[in-house]
């Protein structure tokens, strides 16, 4: 389940080398909740 | 956002083996408390709000389809300046739609989304929902709601199947809302291991599918962890609007901070309840000892209801949850890695805050969840 040394280091270094830049985005579930809840979001798109 | 779920019936013709909901009868709710809702929630919402969502709920909703219409026809004509700030909504278990409703949905699929209850596969459906999928019409809603995911549970007794019915789903074109039935008793050694086989099975699939949009359960933001744990503040942030952006009505119109909370559910009286509140900020200490140290606090999943129901309190957690979550945090971590680098750095190129967080999972969670290996 878990990434290896290598994998890990290859993120380091992108992070490191600011190969990943840093933009505001909607990442990952949305804002307004984690998901959980029954009620069904009309936010999902 | 402003979300309101309204109780439009008790009824339900199928047992699923989750419902958290203790009590089914026949009872209805009446138009004219229906509107009485409406009335309010609207003004009330449309001062405060960009959009309202208006949810239909149940027992199973569309049982009391006749209600569900008025309620809309009556939303459209009363307040025709506001149509486009308010959204209908309602999860159905698929089995009682007639030509009829599919044709009044279909006419208004654009102001109407109609969510399903699916929890993969034929087998796995079947075994948690009472054997009706194949009462169910899954093109209509792939084809009326083609954007918008299932929602898929998981039960105790599907766990195993968690893979595959994951990758049914998304095979037949859907995506997925998925998370473990809360409130239910997940207390059954050898889940920890099961569960993990699943994830690898899901790591390896996501991997090799990037187009496919992860099933929520592992779509963890990661970059929640990092932000919020640099800022050195010791408040979490309530992870839903229950009681503030959210709140829900029972049959007989009376008001709770959310569906979880209402008599037929908890089965607990209204003037217990009615008054529950979580703060839009709490403070970490009402957490319990365990997950106040616990690298995911951030992003953990919480249904406030839920807890209330098993333990008479918002913030304490089912624990078996919460180690249900830590797997799944690695594997999302992981699939989103790999991910990353397989695409060559093109996948996920704007948030480097994000891969700090799953570099700060990944360590937390090995050193904790290699000594939990040894344990067992």
């Amino acid at each position: 389940m878990f990434l290896n040394e290598k994998e890990l280091s290859i993120i380091q270094e992108a992070i490191d080398n600011n190969e990943i830049e840093q933009v505001d985005e909607e990442i990952g579930a949305c804002s307004e909740c984690d998901g959980t809840c029954d009620s069904y979001c009309y936010t999902v798109s | 956002m402003y979300s309101v779920t309204i109780t439009v019936t008790e009824k339900c013709n199928l047992n699923c083996v989750y419902c958290y909901e203790r009590v089914k009868s026949s009872k209805n709710m009446s138009f004219e408390t229906a509107k009485e809702i409406l009335d309010e929630v609207i003004n009330y919402g449309l001062l405060r709000y960009d959009v309202i969502n208006i949810q239909f709920f149940g027992g199973e909703p569309f049982l009391n389809y006749e209600l569900i219409k008025k309620c809309v026809d009556y939303v459209q004509i009363g307040f025709p300046d506001e149509r486009k700030k308010i959204r209908f909504l309602a999860t159905t278990n698929g089995t009682v739609l007639d030509f009829e409703m599919k044709q009044w949905l279909h006419n208004n699929r654009d102001i109407f989304f109609c969510g399903l209850s699916l929890d993969g596969k034929k087998t796995s459906h079947d075994t948690n929902r009472s054997n009706s999928f194949d009462l169910i019409d899954l093109s209509f809603f792939k084809q009326n709601w083609p954007d918008y995911p299932v929602k898929m549970t998981v039960s105790p007794l599907t766990l195993k199947d968690l893979a595959a019915d994951v990758m049914w789903l998304h095979s037949y074109g859907f995506k997925i809302k998925c998370n473990f039935a809360v409130g239910i008793n997940w207390d059954n050694a050898g889940s920890k291991r099961i569960l993990e086989e699943q994830l690898d099975i899901l790591i390896e699939y996501y991997v090799n599918n990037p187009s496919i949009e992860l099933c929520s359960l592992l779509n963890v933001n990661f970059e929640k962890i990092v932000t919020e744990a640099f800022s050195g503040d010791e408040l979490l942030i309530k992870h839903c609007g229950i009681g503030s952006r959210m709140c829900a009505y029972d049959i007989e119109g009376r008001k709770y901070p959310c569906q979880f909370f209402c008599e037929n559910a908890l089965g607990l009286p209204y003037d217990e309840v009615k008054d529950i509140s979580v703060n839009e900020k709490y403070t970490i200490s009402l957490c319990d000892e365990a997950c106040q140290s616990c690298a995911l606090i951030k992003v953990c999943p919480n249904c406030y209801g839920a807890n209330y129901q098993s333990f008479n309190n918002c913030y304490k957690k089912d624990m078996h949850i919460c180690e249900f979550f830590k797997r799944v945090a690695i594997a999302s971590s992981t699939i989103q890695a790999k991910r990353f680098i397989k695409n060559n750095y093109s996948e996920r190129r704007g948030n480097r805050l994000f891969f700090k967080g799953i570099l700060e999972v990944q360590e937390r969670l090995r050193h904790e969840l290699i000594h939990d290996y040894a344990s067992d």
